[in-house]
């Protein structure tokens, strides 16, 4: 088996007081043991949501799953029941949030959140369970971890934290853990210590679905990228591919327009506009507005991903396919 | 030259204190160390990138050369004049010359008021009104390319980006010569980002603006900052042409900052990842701030503070120079 998990056609749409509209749709796309898959987007892009939906929490409603499916070691997480499903998280598939402040509970130490975790997937003696708990503090390089199993987490820093929900969402030895902006409320020097955690999950077989809207981090961290763009995958390759020949130019206008630490005179490239809102997509391809290569087409008709070589494909007309 | 004619900022030996109460009566049970010991200038029509992690300092040293918070020593020369030996009205003035664009656009623009009375605010309370208020407006939005015709709408109508212009126009209304940009693309999308870096730079063509541009994110400050200053619990630790910093950083915290910072499509050398946290800046280490944290960190290092070493336009504070 080469496929962890394969995500076919996902669509799922949330109803607001303003309207319906679809916050993801038709998206596919496959993890394998041990990859580091990235999906980058801005905000609103539906990345968030996507990973919600592989756990069955997007909230409903307002949020409803439309259609899709999501094979799972060969299992339908989008059948299976609430039983099974709850198996399955934080066991088999775990998830490290952004925020680690809302993500732990203030009202219990540090070990005991930890502890349950275990207890509620293994029948294990809760001194096993404390075990498990501290060496996986271990792993993540938390200083005085005897100590911390005590601790609550506002006596930590959000470095700290955030290294916590990492050894949870490793605790149970998971297939694939889905990290939401692992980084995005840390310092630098800290995000540099946690990617060195997730680089060494590749080493134990862990597959990670990486979401993030900071091309950096893909670069720094993943083997594979998806880029979406308004609810829709607009490219998908191999990370060197994808930064060497970006053939989407919303991809290729994103990547130019990140400020590089060293300034050549010119001018930052800009995307004109702004990221569109989820009532207002316009019909064929959505990025046309934005996009200085925009013809008629592009206007009439949606655009398919299409190959050009080796996995590398790319949702725009422009395309010389393979 | 005296440093006047040239430096629209000095802040010499500048110290920053907040007490710490403790217990039922308030006792003083230590201090804070936000700012402790900075001195730095800034040209005129100059943009200074002040870089460094949450807790270092850097929004209260932001802050105190704001007259937002008071120090507790040193001095800062605004123009060539010291910004707290005025009396208070005389400070009215000063104020109109210095101005902040902030982080969150949403939390910093009043959401009663609309976009009208934003921006002309500042002009109303410092009497420079002339002719009618929706002219100045309109001046203003154009200058930060907004059309005139959101005059009437209020901040939740706009997007994160279109807010930030609208700081900003409120920002450059009293024609100020300094606008300390707290961490003002942070909240931003990559693409929007772009955009408002691109009208920094050009108002600052335009009218001659000199920015504390201060950021976590040393790929934005790289870009924008002609000097950058790397500031760490409390202290500059290295300043230099941002090139020279970025490039060539000597400071080992400086190093260890740059070489965490993902650049796309650059194969890096090996990241230093620093062990450990900051330390408490209610009980900064003896000596240098960073031996706790240092990866080349030697006995004279736990001792004593290091000077200051200058090689071109490059200064550093480290034992190792």
């Amino acid at each position: 088996m080469n496929r962890l998990l394969e995500v076919t056609d996902l669509t799922v749409s949330f109803t607001t007081d303003e309207g319906t509209f679809r916050a993801v749709e038709g998206v596919s796309f496959h993890v394998s043991p041990g990859e580091i898959v990235g999906l980058v987007g801005e905000s609103g892009c539906g990345k968030s949501v996507t990973a919600l939906s592989l756990l069955r929490l997007v909230p409903s409603p307002p949020g409803r799953i439309e259609s899709g499916r999501i094979l799972f070691k060969d299992e339908d997480l989008l059948r299976v029941g609430v039983k099974r499903m709850q198996e399955i998280r934080g066991n088999e598939i775990s998830m490290i949030f952004q925020e680690p402040t809302s993500a732990l509970s203030p009202l219990h130490r540090i070990g005991h959140q930890l502890v349950e975790a275990v207890q509620l997937h293994r029948a294990v003696s809760k001194k096993a369970a404390w075990d498990m708990a501290e060496a996986a503090l271990k792993k993540v390089s938390l200083p005085d971890v005897s100590e911390k199993m005590f601790a609550y987490p506002y006596a930590l820093s959000g470095g700290m934290q955030q290294r916590v929900m990492i050894a949870m969402a490793l605790l149970l030895d998971p297939d694939l853990v889905i990290a939401d902006e692992p980084t995005t409320a840390l310092d630098v020097t800290v995000q540099a210590q946690i990617f060195e955690q997730l680089l060494q999950m590749r080493e134990i077989r862990t597959a990670v679905l990486l979401i993030t809207h900071d091309m950096g981090i893909i670069w720094e961290t993943c083997d594979r990228v998806l880029v979406m763009y308004a609810a829709r995958v607009v490219e998908t390759a191999e990370k060197d591919a994808l930064f060497k020949n970006p053939a989407h130019p919303y991809t290729r206008a994103l990547l130019a327009s990140i400020p590089r630490p060293v300034r050549d005179k010119s001018r930052l490239q800009v995307i004109p506009g702004q990221v569109p809102s989820p009532l207002h997509y316009l019909s064929g391809c959505r990025f046309r507005d934005r996009c200085a290569f925009a013809h008629d087409r592009c206007a009439n008709e949606v655009p398919e991903l299409r190959s050009l070589g080796g996995g590398h494909r790319a949702a725009c007309f422009l395309v010389k396919g393979a | 030259m005296e440093p006047g004619d040239r430096h629209i900022l000095t802040i010499r030996d500048l110290k920053t204190y907040f007490p710490v109460k403790r217990g039922v009566i308030a006792r003083t049970a230590g201090y804070v160390r936000a700012v402790d010991g900075v001195s730095l200038f800034m040209e005129k029509k100059e943009i200074l990138g002040l870089v460094g992690e949450s807790g270092c300092g850097k929004t209260t040293l932001a802050r105190t050369v704001l007259m937002l918070e008071k120090p507790v020593s040193g001095q800062i020369l605004f123009s060539g004049k010291d910004l707290f030996g005025f009396r208070r009205h005389e400070r009215a003035g000063l104020r109109k010359r210095l101005q902040i664009i902030f982080q969150d656009p949403v939390a910093s623009l009043n959401p009663r008021m609309n976009v009208l009375d934003i921006v002309t605010e500042g002009l109303v309370q410092h009497g420079m009104v002339e002719g009618d208020r929706e002219s100045h407006a309109a001046r203003l939005l154009s200058e930060v390319g907004l059309d005139k015709d959101v005059l009437y709408r209020y901040p939740h109508e706009f997007s994160g980006g279109q807010r930030q212009r609208i700081s900003i126009a409120r920002a450059i209304s009293l024609r100020p010569d300094l606008i300390v940009c707290d961490e003002p693309v942070s909240a931003l999308d990559v693409s929007v980002q772009a955009q408002i870096i691109n009208l920094l730079l050009a108002l600052r063509e335009r009218h001659g603006l000199s920015y504390l541009f201060i950021s976590h994110d040393l790929s934005v400050v790289g870009y924008i900052a002609d000097r950058i200053a790397v500031m760490y619990l409390g202290r500059i630790v290295e300043t230099g042409p941002a090139g020279d910093v970025v490039e060539t950083p000597k400071h080992p915290y400086s190093q260890a900052l740059l070489s965490a910072v993902p650049a796309p499509g650059v194969h890096r050398k090996k990241r230093i990842v620093l062990s450990g946290e900051t330390p408490s800046p209610m009980t900064p280490p003896p000596g240098c701030v960073f031996h706790t944290r240092c990866p080349k960190v030697m006995p004279v290092c736990r001792r004593e503070i290091p000077k200051e070493t200058v090689s071109g336009r490059h200064h550093v504070w480290c034992h190792l120079y």
